[in-house]
């Protein structure tokens, strides 16, 4: 789809009578792409108002790469790197304390998929997390990384999740979800779990009493069905399970790797702010009662676009991260670093009520702010200096 | 529809007369209102037609000596180009099928008009149809100072030498108040709007401009607005109005923002101010022109469906916004342009400076295009 939009008459009562019990149809959801997008924007914002009300929420965290070594071979990526670095769990813990003193409630952990690193290396990784910084949320691995290490240590992907589980992860990634479309799988990450392997290993997760997020990377070589199906994939996760926190609809940046090459050469680029809207809006109205937050991500959107994208049913704006070497690697162009000051005055300029979060969505008390630092960007060598 | 912009209001803006208290209250309304208002405004205006223009930007020095508080691209003894070297600039622009180059730097202490002449004239005889789209009216005001010549006779000068228009910049707030905090040395309101008029009457277009975001009031943005009207309806010589938001990084003005827990405007704020620009100038002023640069491709893009009717230029280079903390690159292909475009449901098509050779495709209305 690339956003196109014809006058119609207004939104069908049947389709928003469906839309607010939960049961957005998939024809529903085509019919509402193709009407005024301000309707659409709307409904989606109605729904949202319903749900969580006026609080936008944000979390103080950091990312932190264990590893940009892999042996996968996804089109997509600009950040996996033949001769890389893998992490020691020392630097690991070094850069949690960082993110500690910097006000972090949350780290997010992962890297690539690589032999050095199975299930040992990443339950001590957690474990010395989790004794060091008790009260920090720990997000970490994909599913991906889960299967791969299961494998490696011989062991099923149930044992490997409850184990991580006993070593104190809090929240598994819904990363490399990419798009639920084998079709789509085949081109843009040949060696990466199927849409099954997908689902299978992150409804495990849930019974193992590990929470998760979900996201969709969108804006490749997959049609508007797949799109739509991926989200309706995720909402049938959820009514099983109810163990998805938000939805993160993350653009895909077409520079610096071979898929997003092969889109540019061809007259494609990245997404339009109007389309990133689009389905921002219509996973707030397919998600509605299911799953409650979805989040607008300045990284990839940039932080104007991913402030509006707060009228059009997004309702959380992701992390302040310190750090984002993946979409920096293929032309994210956004910074790596947002101050809290910075996502209040985003929220505020919305007329909405900013609330800092941890990863599970539980609110965070005063006194965790971090300080101001002028440059986006020259966090990393400020976070020492701290007082 | 429109149920909480009042009728009167809409009347009035579809006569062209547009109040400040139209304005002020139309910041109020649901903001999606005030789009799908300002998006029926552009689409009587100009129709579906999305312009841009390839262009190449030349600062051809960072050197000045003026004070503004929000600029982070001065320095005070910053490397001038020669006109050598300009030339090879506009070669390049020429090479990539630039229409037009646009050339601006700062104030130099001791530089004439002579130095501005020769510019135009260099390029002009090397490549007569380049547009030159240059000066600002602080830099034609400041050397006029130099050479000790009237305004108007600077003007005339710069026009035989082949400028063909002038960007409308230096404009940022037309108010002595804030100007005094921002850019105490620069040209006052009155004088601004008097080069642009001169401008206007010796056959040189210009756009119009305003920096928002920093010191001033809503109502002194309504207010800036209105004075751009005004010399729109006497001299009808303003081609776009371009608003363009505060980049408050690396700069004292921006600085003392973000210490006060101020920062650039959020995506809401740009976008209202786009809308409501269209709707003020709606009759007077038919380009409403979103940066890309200081906005952000996506939201530049999405700005189309709230008043916006052009993406400005390729640039191939730029150094302004990009010190203060811009990080939206220097360049953009025409196919991406077109690929925003399509992405909108419009209809790309280049445009020259003037806004020439593309009326014929603008569905709705015929486009009034100033012509000298």
């Amino acid at each position: 789809m690339n956003g196109m939009y014809v006058k119609k008459p207004a939104i069908p009562d049947d389709v928003i009578e469906r839309a607010q019990q939960g049961k957005c149809t998939k024809e529903d959801a085509l019919l509402l792409l193709e009407g005024n997008p301000f309707e659409l924007f709307e409904l989606a914002n109605e729904l949202r108002a319903s749900t969580v009300g006026d609080v936008v929420s944000y979390v103080v965290n950091r990312n932190i790469y264990i590893t940009n070594k892999c042996v996968g071979t996804c089109g997509f990526c600009a950040y996996r790197a033949e001769e890389g670095y893998i992490l020691s769990v020392e630097e690991i813990l070094k850069k949690t304390e960082e993110a500690r003193e910097a006000g972090a409630v949350e780290v997010c952990v992962q890297g690539g998929y690589t032999p050095e690193a199975d299930m040992e290396f990443y339950l001590e990784i957690i474990e010395s997390i989790k004794s060091g910084f008790p009260d920090i949320c720990i997000h970490a691995l994909s599913p991906m990384e889960v299967n791969y290490a299961a494998g490696l240590s011989g062991m099923s992907v149930e044992d490997a999740l409850r184990k991580l589980k006993k070593s104190g992860l809090d929240s598994l990634t819904g990363t490399s979800a990419e798009i639920l479309s084998d079709r789509v799988r085949k081109i843009i990450c040949p060696g990466k779990i199927t849409t099954q392997q997908w689902i299978d290993t992150v409804t495990a997760a849930h019974r193992a009493g590990i929470s998760t997020n979900s996201t969709i990377m969108y804006g490749h070589v997959e049609t508007l069905e797949e799109r739509l199906d991926h989200v309706f994939t995720i909402r049938e996760i959820q009514k099983e399970t109810g163990g998805i926190s938000e939805l993160i609809p993350m653009s895909f940046l077409p520079y610096n790797n071979p898929i997003g090459e092969k889109m540019l050469a061809s007259g494609k680029f990245t997404t339009t702010g109007l389309e990133d809207l689009q389905l921002i809006a219509i996973s707030r109205i397919i998600l509605h009662t299911h799953v409650n937050n979805i989040q607008a991500t300045w990284v990839k959107l940039g932080k104007k676009l991913a402030q509006f994208a707060l009228q059009c049913g997004a309702n959380d704006l992701g992390g302040t991260l310190m750090e984002d070497q993946i979409s920096t690697a293929s032309g994210g162009s956004y910074g790596e670093y947002v101050s809290p000051a910075e996502f209040e005055w985003m929220i505020k300029g919305a007329g909405r009520v900013p609330m800092q979060r941890d990863t599970l969505y539980r609110k965070v008390g005063p006194g965790l702010s971090v300080r101001e630092g002028l440059l986006p960007g020259y966090v990393i060598s400020k976070m020492g200096s701290k007082e | 529809m429109n149920s909480k912009i009042p009728e009167d209001l809409i009347e009035r803006a579809h006569q062209g007369k547009s109040t400040k208290e139209d304005a002020l209250l139309l910041l109020e309304v649901p903001p999606f209102e005030l789009f799908r208002f300002a998006d029926e405004l552009r689409d009587l205006a100009v129709g579906d037609t999305v312009t841009y223009v390839v262009n190449r930007n030349i600062n051809f020095t960072s050197r000045c000596v003026g004070t503004c508080g929000f600029c982070a691209f001065r320095t005070n003894n910053g490397k001038v180009l020669s006109i050598e070297e300009i030339m090879e600039k506009v070669r390049e622009a020429e090479k990539a099928n630039a229409t037009e180059v646009c050339i601006q730097g700062g104030l130099l202490p001791d530089v004439g008009l002579d130095f501005y002449q020769g510019i135009a004239e260099a390029i002009k005889a090397e490549f007569p149809e380049m547009h030159i789209h240059s000066f600002s009216p602080m830099e034609v005001y400041h050397a006029s100072r130099i050479s000790e010549i009237p305004v108007k006779e600077a003007l005339r000068r710069l026009k035989r030498s082949g400028l063909d228009t002038m960007p409308g910049t230096a404009a940022e707030i037309l108010s002595d108040r804030v100007r005094k905090i921002i850019c105490p040395s620069k040209i006052k309101t009155a004088e601004w709007v008097e080069v642009v008029r001169q401008a206007h009457a010796a056959g040189i277009p210009t756009t119009a401009t305003m920096m928002y975001g920093h010191v001033e009031t809503p109502a002194e943005r309504i207010d800036h607005m209105l004075i751009i009207r005004e010399i729109q309806k006497e001299t009808g010589g303003i081609t776009e109005f371009v608003p363009l938001p505060f980049m408050p990084y690396n700069n004292p003005v921006g600085e003392k923002m973000i210490r006060e827990g101020r920062y650039a405007t959020p995506g809401l704020e740009d976008l209202k101010i786009y809308a409501v620009s269209r709707v003020l100038f709606h009759g007077h002023v038919d380009n409403i022109q979103a940066s890309w640069v200081k906005l952000g491709k996506k939201l530049a893009q999405f700005s189309l469906h709230c008043g916006t009717n052009d993406l400005g230029g390729t640039l191939m280079e730029e150094s302004i916004s990009r010190s203060a903390g811009a990080c939206h690159g220097e360049m953009i292909t025409v196919d991406e342009l077109e690929w925003m475009i399509h992405g909108a449901g419009r209809i790309p098509k280049e445009r020259t400076t003037l806004y020439r050779g593309v009326h014929e495709l603008a569905s709705g209305s015929a486009r009034r295009i100033p012509s000298f």
